[in-house]
């Protein structure tokens, strides 16, 4: 290809023979390299015609990296003006004849054409040889740039490497390498899990029953200061201190929605990330302002387990492959968050950089498009507390049981069209660097309720529910029943025991009153209330019949010998009328002689008239007396009346639950185990348990630690099983299991529907026979 | 050892209670010492039966689960040579007779590793009839008694009675029936009474029927007391019953253009009782078409008249009713369901009628009025419901306790025998049970429950 080129020459005169010649300037760009700490430098390239007489330099890697702006002290997380990665760029340019008229850096982004920076070199800056780029008058770069839309904070981040640096020269005569080119990265160091502070979580006004965010909070702390690990778990604790307030909530669906009430879409658990920026050196630092707005996906995985109850695990198995994410975790058409649109990490709209504000998460954070839309994009701070660091809320579904491994990835990588590399919708773990992502182990959904006091009647009663045996029934539908208490078991004070059911007894009928032994009801034993058997009951009635014959006001006719006889009478012969007409005839003729026939008269009118008032009364199925059965129905009634007075008052003001203790109901032949105590004022955040029964009173394989698991189930809404011969079918069980905690046959343990139920799903999505539950 | 056994009476109804009287005679030659025999932790006696309703003989403890042995029993008795040890023990209520017909029944005892047999006996259980039930009201805020309704059986009048086992999950025990009185032949309208109390005592609830143009009330060792009226009364709701025993009943004449209030002094047991009494009658001008009375625990009676398309409150004392203005509501009343009725300890008194739309004869509705002192009264529509059938019968109910924030529920019987409640989420369902009609409704402190009949009377949840 012709050159054409415009030379000027001194005319010879014509008689010299002396020689013009014509020489064409060359020049030409060497290399351009970007130095950086301990000698690391980037690679300089030109194109393959490019040729000067010196050679580039052929040292420096493709891979070079710093990391611009200023940086943070680790320890204080505050900027430390000590601390700086600076660079230098050194550029070699061949022009001994001072041709190069212009020269310029460019600076460019992936796939930009324009660039983002330009600088153009000057005076001696043009000058033959090696030069290193001033910035105010200094050799060192710290990756600052001019304004850009791209670049707020005017340094060089992450978001756009890798970046090209050029430098472009033109001038007069042959320019033998026009430019040069070197390649460098701000590329990201590592990825650190951390807890963000309380204070980010929402503000909530005071609830015993649970829901609180910070609660659930400051336990994950006091399990570990950070994360689990990848490979690791932690459990998380949902406080449900929440009870049943009426028998029809066993029934319904209440426990699904009080708790769906209380938690929502799940607890609050602020993840933070640190975000650390590779060094020149190599080395972690935290270069808040060389972030940019980089795109930091969180990912989610269903880690759940198959549950060991057969009933449970075909629940879980619900279209296990077939959502996004996959896996066993409730499914949102039994509650939980497996398929839902429902986020697990919610959108936030984040707050400016500076001091973390109470209440209000710091990050901006909103669902990545479709298709990976269940994952969520977040973006870091450049400035303030939470400098370099990003999060988001991590809100797992309230379903006990369930399981969540999070990962955070570096999503930076992008095609033209803006399309970022890690948005599919294939499984995770997802194709990325270990170094671009950081993997928690699983968090693992609790539910807690809390076990306050522990309370007997007195130290007569030498038995001792076993909490852990009951503990370990309910931590298999992965509810807590966190033992409070300290392994200390308290006892009713005598004096408050006494008082407590006198007040009781006082506040019933005369005719009920009777039936308590007389005497110190404590002391008697560790029973729960000590009465007459009903033949006791008829004798201590018939004996008021001295009151009946003094009320008579005879005065000393009515000898005390008489007396008693006539007392007697009534008192001996309770159901034989003959032998107490009798033992009445006898006491006249015996003890009556001095009386006058009127006199006898009324004392035989009040006799008779007694001894038929009880008998009727006692016969008399209204009273519920009319046999020992009845007998026995009426003193549960009071017994519980009365034992119930004598305990409520101990129960724990706090949210949770209270175990009573006594040996027996009462001792006239109570069958009664236990049962769920309905403690004053409960507002369905503290109940109680009465156990009224010793390990001899239940069946072969049973246990008291059954019964307290039994009657906490029903303050926990579960019902009864189906009866056999009294069908009440309110599809709460699995119908193939008959030994369910919560029936009356020797049990085994939860059925797998009562084990969903207490882990929160959604009484009326499931079925109780176990195959219509799964779907694949 | 010699046991033996004999019944006060051998033909029974289910669920009567069945008693047995039970004689162990020591025939040796020593003294021995045993338990009472109705120790409830003593170890014996056993039962054996057979017949129609155990085709094998099936063999139980006395009082139904045997003791665990974990306490010893609380009573024994040395019983020398040639004495005898008696009791007169009640079957356990659990022990259910399927079929009707005679039944052989034996007890056995156990003395020193040898099981002793008694005599046979026969126990025939009648064939039941219609069940036919009648609720105990009992509006105080605790109760000492049990769950109790007038059970009518043949030409008996018997008392049903229940245990609350479980007021907090809704578990109630059979606590067997027993007997009352012999009613008149041709009796109908059997009625029962709300109760001021709920206490024990020698006044105890008195049950009444009409026979004619009489009215009868009696009860357990309670004499008839018969009141004959010169027209023939219409009955339709309980009868309230004082804390002294007097029982008072609000009918209509059948036109329902006459409302009376007839009043049956209390009686002492088997006393002659005082003569019944007409208290008073009041013209009406609409003819009532239904009512409802209560009692509150302080005394306080009350009845609704459902008058056409309105409802009046009625207070009354002996000179005659207090009527208050009608209160209309919308839709047609529903002949099937009466109004329902509950009076607080303060007094405020609410009742709900049920109403169909016109245009919709399924599509009902609750409609609550309440009257409160000193205040005027409301009225509450409530939001109409479809029903997939018409109602054979129905009841709405309050809350049985006199507290001032009442439930309330409802139980339909559809004329496609299915039931339908407030509580089955719009659905209505078969039932294998017979329901007593109008259905006996219990609005317990925790739960709802539907009394009922399968193969013994129950206590249903509604759901």
């Amino acid at each position: 290809m012709p050159i054409n080129r415009t030379a000027r020459i001194a005319r010879t005169a014509h008689d010299k023979a002396h020689l013009n010649r014509l020489g064409v300037p060359e020049f030409g760009v060497v290399q351009i390299q970007i130095q950086g700490q301990g000698g690391s430098k980037s690679k300089s390239y030109r194109d393959g015609s490019s040729a000067t007489p010196t050679a580039p330099a052929t040292t420096g890697v493709d891979t070079f990296h710093f990391a611009p702006g200023p940086q943070y002290n680790v320890a204080t997380w505050a900027v430390d003006n000590n601390l700086k990665d600076d660079v230098q760029i050194v550029y070699k340019l061949h022009n001994p004849q001072f041709a190069i008229a212009t020269a310029r850096l460019e600076l460019f982004t992936r796939f930009a054409a324009t660039p983002v920076w330009t600088r153009d070199l000057t005076g001696d800056e043009l000058l033959h040889g090696e030069h290193k780029l001033q910035f105010n008058a200094q050799d060192n770069w710290d990756g600052k740039i001019d304004p850009h839309t791209d670049f707020p904070d005017q340094f060089l981040t992450v978001e756009y490497s890798p970046y090209k640096l050029k430098l472009t020269i033109t001038g007069p005569g042959v320019n033998t390498s026009p430019a040069a080119w070197t390649y460098f990265h701000v590329i990201i160091g590592k990825l650190e899990l951390e807890y963000g502070p309380k204070d980010v979580l929402p503000v909530q006004p005071a609830n015993p029953e649970g829901g609180i965010h910070r609660d659930t909070y400051d336990d994950l702390i006091t399990q570990s200061a950070t994360p689990p690990a990848a490979g690791g778990s932690v459990k998380v604790f949902l406080n449900s201190d929440m009870f049943k307030t009426n028998g029809n909530q066993m029934m319904d669906n209440t426990l699904f929605t009080r708790y769906e009430t209380l938690w929502g879409d799940g607890p609050q658990i602020p993840l933070f990330c640190k975000v650390w920026v590779k060094s020149s050196a190599n080395t972690d630092i935290v270069a808040y302002k060389a972030l940019g707005k980089l795109k930091f996906l969180w990912d989610w995985e269903s880690t759940a387990a198959a549950s060991a109850t057969a009933f449970a695990s075909s629940a879980e198995n619900y279209l296990v492959n077939k959502t996004k994410p996959k896996g066993r975790n409730c499914h949102e058409k039994r509650g939980g968050k497996r398929a839902s649109t429902r986020a697990v990490f919610p959108d936030q709209a984040g707050t400016a950089p500076g001091a973390i504000q109470a209440g209000s998460f710091p990050f901006q954070v909103e669902a990545v498009p479709t298709p990976r839309k269940w994952a969520a994009y977040s973006y870091a701070w450049n400035d303030g507390a939470a400098a370099s660091k990003t999060g988001v809320i991590f809100q797992p579904a309230r379903m006990a049981g369930d399981k969540y491994k999070v990962t955070v990835y570096v999503d930076q990588v992008f095609d033209r069209k803006k399309k970022y590399k890690l948005n599919v919708d294939t499984d995770a773990p997802l194709t990325s660097p270990a170094v671009l992502k950081a993997v928690t182990g699983d968090f693992q959904i609790w539910r807690r309720i809390n076990l306050r006091k522990y309370i007997k009647k007195n130290g007569s009663v030498a038995e001792t529910i076993n909490m852990a045996t009951v503990a370990a029934e309910y931590a298999k539908a992965f509810v807590e029943l966190k033992d409070l208490t300290g392994g200390v078991i308290q006892n009713v004070a005598q004096g408050d025991w006494n008082n407590r059911e006198t007040t009781a007894i006082n506040g019933l009928s005369a005719t009920r009153q009777r039936m308590i032994m007389p005497g110190d009801q404590y002391n008697k034993g560790g029973g729960g209330v000590y009465l007459r058997t009903r033949d006791q009951y008829i004798e201590a009635w018939m004996e008021e019949a001295g009151a009946d014959l003094d009320a008579l006001g005879l005065g000393a006719a009515l000898t005390p010998a008489l007396r008693a006889a006539l007392v007697d009478a009534a008192k001996n012969n309770p159901s034989n009328e003959p032998a107490f007409d009798n033992a009445v005839t006898a006491a006249f003729t015996n003890h009556g002689g001095a009386l006058t026939p009127v006199d006898q008269s009324s004392l035989q009118g009040a006799i008779d008239s007694h001894w038929i008032t009880v008998v009727d009364f006692m016969a008399d199925p209204s009273n519920d007396m009319q046999n020992d059965d009845n007998y026995r129905g009426i003193a549960k009634i009071i017994g519980k009346t009365i034992v119930g007075a004598a305990f409520d008052p101990d129960a724990d003001a706090n949210s949770g639950c209270t175990i009573f203790h006594c040996d027996k109901l009462h001792d006239v032949g109570s069958s009664l185990l236990g049962w769920a105590f309905d403690v004053t004022n409960g507002n369905g955040n503290r109940c109680g348990f009465l156990l009224c029964a010793t390990q001899a009173d239940h069946s072969a394989g049973d246990s008291i630690e059954n019964t307290a698991t039994h009657e906490f189930g029903h303050h926990f809404f579960l019902p009864h099983t189906v009866d056999a011969g009294e069908r009440k079918n309110y599809h709460a069980h699995d119908e193939s299991v008959t030994t369910c905690i919560m029936s009356y046959n020797v049990p085994t343990e939860f059925c797998g529907f009562c084990q969903l139920r207490l882990r929160g799903w959604d009484k009326d999505a499931l079925k109780t026979k176990a195959s219509k539950n799964s779907k694949t | 050892m010699e046991i033996r056994i004999q019944l006060p009476q051998t033909s029974y109804v289910t669920g009567e209670e069945i008693q047995v009287d039970v004689t162990v005679r020591n025939t040796g030659s020593e003294a021995v010492t045993l338990p009472l025999l109705n120790d409830p932790y003593g170890p014996q006696p056993y039962f054996v039966i057979s017949g129609p309703s155990f085709p094998k003989p099936h063999r139980f403890y006395w009082g139904g689960k045997p003791p665990s042995g974990s306490q010893p029993p609380r009573q024994t008795r040395s019983i020398a040579p040639g004495q005898a040890l008696s009791s007169r023990l009640s079957l356990p209520p659990n022990l259910v007779f399927r079929n009707p017909g005679a039944h052989e029944l034996y007890a056995t005892y156990e003395w020193n590793g040898t099981v002793f047999e008694s005599n046979r006996v026969t126990v025939t259980m009648e064939a039941p009839g219609p069940p036919l039930f009648r609720v105990v009201g009992r509006t105080p805020l605790s109760s000492e008694v049990s769950i109790q309704a007038l059970s009518v059986n043949g030409s008996g009048l018997y008392l049903a009675t229940f245990i609350e086992d479980r007021p907090d999950i809704g578990e109630t025990e059979f606590g067997g029936i027993t007997r009352l009185a012999t009613i008149d032949a041709g009796a109908t309208d059997f009625f029962a009474p709300w109760c001021q109390t709920a206490q024990a005592g020698v006044i105890g609830p008195r049950f009444g029927w009409r026979t004619g143009n009489a009215i009868t009330v009696a009860g357990f060792r309670k004499l008839p007391q018969r009141l004959d009226l010169p027209f023939t009364p219409r009955i339709y709701g309980p009868s309230l019953m004082g804390a002294n025993g007097d029982i008072d009943l609000l009918v209509t004449s059948d036109a329902g253009t006459k409302l009376s209030l007839l009043r049956f002094p209390n009686v002492a047991y088997n006393q002659q009782p005082p003569p019944a009494r007409l208290v008073w009658t009041s013209g009406v001008q609409t003819p009532i078409s239904n009512l409802a009375a209560t009692i509150n625990p302080s005394g306080a009676r009350f009845a609704v008249l459902r008058q056409g398309g309105a409802i009046s409150l009625v207070t009354w004392d002996d000179s005659g009713p207090h009527i208050q203005p009608p209160l209309p509501f919308d839709g047609n009343p529903v002949d099937a369901v009466a109004p329902a009725l509950h009076a607080s300890m303060s007094g405020v008194v609410r009742a709900s009628v049920l109403t169909a739309d016109p245009a919709n004869p399924r599509r009902v509705s609750l409609t609550e009025f309440t009257w409160r002192p000193n205040a005027a009264p409301e009225t509450k529509a409530g939001a109409p419901f479809d029903l997939p059938s018409g109602i054979h019968s129905g009841t709405v109910a309050y809350s049985m306790s006199a507290v001032e924030s009442p439930r309330r529920d409802w139980f339909f019987v559809l004329d496609d025998h299915r039931v339908e409640s407030s509580l089955s989420g719009g659905k209505a369902r078969p039932t294998k049970r017979v329901v007593s009609l109008p259905p006996q409704l219990l609005v317990m402190s925790q739960v709802t429950y539907c009394m009922a009949y399968y193969e013994k009377p129950l206590l249903v949840t509604i759901q």
